[in-house]
């Protein structure tokens, strides 16, 4: 999380253009990209909507190196997929070694699959940079999604970023202490720090309970969605133009 | 002699753009007791972190004992300097405190007749020796705030630097503590704290650095430092309250900065008779202005 | 093991969503049964998912292979808070690693829940139990429920993988080839998860009793 994801979910905050859509909007058409980017299955479309996801973010100021190199996390699962197609698909063999076979064909949908990836992945970074939990948060319970698992992502996310700040502090005492300079150090080290973290996590729990209990034990989800404006009108139809260009050729 | 740190104009700038050090500079003496001083957000444990790399500058360079402070040479310079962090709970993480000041000197790879030797010197230096055995949550604040001091002490550092070390703590804690660190120093130990507690710092510092927005507005001896009032309030300080007090009587050049310095003062302004009435008049006159 | 955004077919995305939904709507089911008698327990809920992230951060180094390794955290969270609701607070910190870190996906959200939180969770439970049971001490108990916990996600998620990407070949020997070519990588992460369970139960258990008695489990 350090660095990338604090970037990530400051940009949100950020309230650059992006997040001031609304966030409904945002999500439905998050699901309907993704969706159709599966659907298709087709270069065509994923680069486009990866080359649109890019333009989104230079539109709205946001600075995406941090953000490809996010998305280039799954690298290992881009070689796989690539290279198992090119292996176990296809007809036209481009080289062969013994029973190893490498087809042209199966290259070519392994590529498809990598372009997939890249544009789906950077959908969900535009999603990502945009949306300030709770935003999130309201436009999920709108969608009915259930109020328990919501309030939980409001939770967990208003600690998370404590709890990673104590982790650090605490690595940093054991470091100092030379406590990761070498192999098994470090084992015994992230022993400790794991318990020492579990027990803290624990009782602040069981103080948050506290104080939520003294002051009622409601719905941790407050606030309400404003009204859809002129920015989601353009948004809807930027989005329904981009899907009909491509659903017709 | 030799400086024990030297941190050369040193920068630096948190990922999230805040620019925290500015073209820091400063040389802190062997065997030394320093106070480095500056309102909440001026720097001070940035600056600390530097000292034993836990942060590496981006411009500038730091030595501790003349090693170069850099990635390769974290494990060595952690061996001079003992680092205690602000908060005890973040530094101690075993279930006992005779496990925790032992972690330390188990990871230098000592063997264990030695690390249970170090464990109880150290816990003798900071007065929890009977505590050895006790579970941490059965621990005061105070009593774990020395315990994570004995924990690098165990480590038998050159130097002990401390962010705001008596930070929480009750008037006797902060004593205790106080007095534990300046008989360290009178051993040999050079001693870094950052700290704001300025009624604190001049009962034990020699000098003291004060840090102003991530560059150091002044640096010296402890008096030449707080000869300045109107530079301490710049950097969001205030001068000690026994010094506030005589500030308001006429005539005082150079202002006491303790309890102790005060009462000398006063003893001597007695003897010289005159002037104490004076000053007395004046008090007594302001106040009777101010209701 | 997350697999990301747009790797899996549009059929199989979905499909995965059915069985994982009937598990988180499992542990919606469990954890409010929980809540009726204290509601303050969602609290807990979310400091251990902010706990089961941050940890999965945490490089681990494993001992002899000389590599380091990030816990997933799951099989710990299910021995702790049981494994329905491991599963709950594993799914909201796989969408949140999603949206954070593009670590996994949205499409892929479904089939993550299954591998990580579900197979994680209550083949990391269930080992635990059983070799809680066959007289095991906690920490080798713990150990073995990390180490198998996470070659049950890797499992699962090798399969999946070879279900999305088999192409003309027969779906065991993708599985086996997807199993394979990701072994160096897991074997070592395994190892770390034992390794991570153990210690962290066992430091528990001697440092606060207490708690192992609070939460879902008493051992
Ligand atoms: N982890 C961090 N990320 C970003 N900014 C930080 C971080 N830590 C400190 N800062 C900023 O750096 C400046 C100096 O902070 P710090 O060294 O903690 O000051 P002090 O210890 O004197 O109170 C402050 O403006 C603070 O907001
Ligand atoms: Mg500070």
């Amino acid at each position: 999380m350090a660095g990338a994801s604090r970037r990530h979910d400051d940009i949100a905050w950020g309230g650059g253009l992006l997040t001031r859509i609304d966030p409904r909007v945002k999500i439905a058409g998050t699901v309907l990209l993704l969706a159709v980017n599966l659907y298709l299955s087709s270069w065509a479309f994923s680069a486009a909507l990866a080359v649109a996801m890019l333009l989104l973010m230079t539109l709205g100021h946001v600075p995406y190196r941090r953000q490809l190199l996010a998305v280039a996390f799954p690298a290992g699962f881009t070689i796989f997929a690539v290279a198992s197609q090119a292996l176990f698909s296809g007809e036209e063999v481009i080289a062969s070694l013994g029973p190893v076979a490498i087809h042209w064909d199966g290259l070519l949908a392994g590529l498809v699959i990598a372009l997939r990836i890249l544009g789906g992945a950077l959908v969900v970074v535009v999603l990502g940079v945009s949306t300030p939990m709770n935003h999130l948060a309201l436009a999920l319970r709108w969608f009915r999604v259930p109020l328990l698992f919501v309030e939980l992502l409001q939770l967990t996310y208003r600690y998370l970023f404590d709890i990673y700040a104590e982790f650090t502090r605490m690595r940093e005492a054991q470091r100092v202490r030379l406590g990761w300079s070498n192999r098994r150090a470090g084992l015994e080290s992230s022993r400790l720090l794991g318990g020492a973290l579990f027990v803290r996590v624990y009782d602040r729990g069981l103080r948050a309970g506290e104080a939520m209990r003294c002051r009622g034990s409601g719905p941790v989800v407050a606030g309400s969605l404003g009204r859809p404006g002129r920015i989601d009108l353009v948004s809807v139809a930027l989005l329904a133009e981009f899907l009909l260009i491509f659903m017709n050729i | 002699m030799t400086a024990m740190i030297r941190i050369e104009s040193v920068s630096f700038t948190y990922p999230g753009g805040v620019r925290a050090l500015d073209g820091v500079s400063l040389e802190v003496p062997r065997g030394c007791f320093m106070s480095l001083m500056g309102a909440n957000g001026s720097g001070k444990s940035t600056l600390l972190k530097h000292i034993n790399g836990l942060l590496l500058p981006e411009a500038g360079r730091v030595s501790v004992a003349g090693i170069a402070v850099g990635k390769d040479s974290f494990e060595e310079v952690n061996r001079r300097v003992g680092f205690v962090f602000q908060d005890p709970n973040d530094q101690i993480f075993a279930p006992t405190a005779r496990e925790d000041i032992g972690y330390g000197p188990v990871n230098l790879g000592l063997p264990p007749e030695e690390v249970e030797r170090r464990v109880e010197e150290a816990a003798a230096q900071v007065g929890i020796g009977e505590l050895l055995d006790r579970p941490i949550h059965h621990l005061s604040y105070g009593q774990k705030k020395r315990l994570s001091i004995a924990g690098v002490l165990a480590m038998k550092p050159d130097c002990l630097v401390l962010d705001e070390p008596t930070a929480s703590l009750d008037p006797m804690g902060e004593h205790r503590l106080m007095r534990i660190l300046h008989g360290l120093n009178r051993n040999g130990m050079t001693v870094v704290m950052a700290t704001h507690d300025v009624d604190l710092v001049p009962l034990y510092s020699q000098r003291v650095c004060l840090l102003r927005a991530g560059r150091v507005a002044v640096e010296g001896e402890l008096k030449q430092v707080f000869a300045d009032r109107e530079l301490i309030e710049r950097c969001r300080l205030r001068l000690p309250r026994i010094a506030s007090l005589f500030e308001q009587l006429p005539g005082i050049t150079e202002l006491p900065l303790t309890v102790g310095m005060a009462r000398r003062r006063l003893e001597r302004l007695m003897e010289e008779d005159g002037p104490l009435l004076a000053a007395a008049r004046t008090l007594l006159e302001t106040e009777g202005e101010s209701h | 093991m997350h697999i990301p955004e747009g790797m899996l077919p549009a059929g199989q995305a979905a499909a995965w969503y059915a069985p994982a939904a009937a598990f988180v709507a499992g542990g919606i089911v469990q954890v409010k049964r929980r809540l009726a008698r204290a509601a303050e327990y969602k609290a807990m809920l979310g400091l251990m998912a902010a706990f089961v992230f941050v940890v999965s951060l945490m490089p681990v180094p494993v001992p002899g292979i000389g590599t380091v390794s990030h816990p997933c955290g799951t099989p710990l969270a299910a021995i702790l808070l049981g494994p329905f609701a491991a599963v709950l607070v594993g799914a909201v910190a796989l969408l949140m690693q999603a949206l954070f870190f593009a670590h996994g996906g949205i499409t892929t959200w479904g089939a993550n829940i299954l591998s990580m939180a579900v197979a994680g969770s209550f083949a990391g439970y269930g080992t635990y139990v059983l070799a809680r049971r066959l007289g095991l001490g906690l920490g080798a108990a713990a150990g073995l429920a990390g180490f198998l916990g996470d070659l049950a996600t890797y499992g699962v998620t090798s399969l999946q993988l070879a279900l999305g990407l088999h192409g003309d070949q027969s779906i065991p020997v993708v599985w086996a080839t997807a199993f394979v070519s990701f072994l160096p990588t897991q074997v070592p992460l395994a190892i770390a998860e034992g390794l991570f369970t153990a210690g962290v139960l066992v430091f528990i258990a001697r440092q606060r009793e207490d708690i192992l008695k609070g939460v879902e489990l008493a051992p």
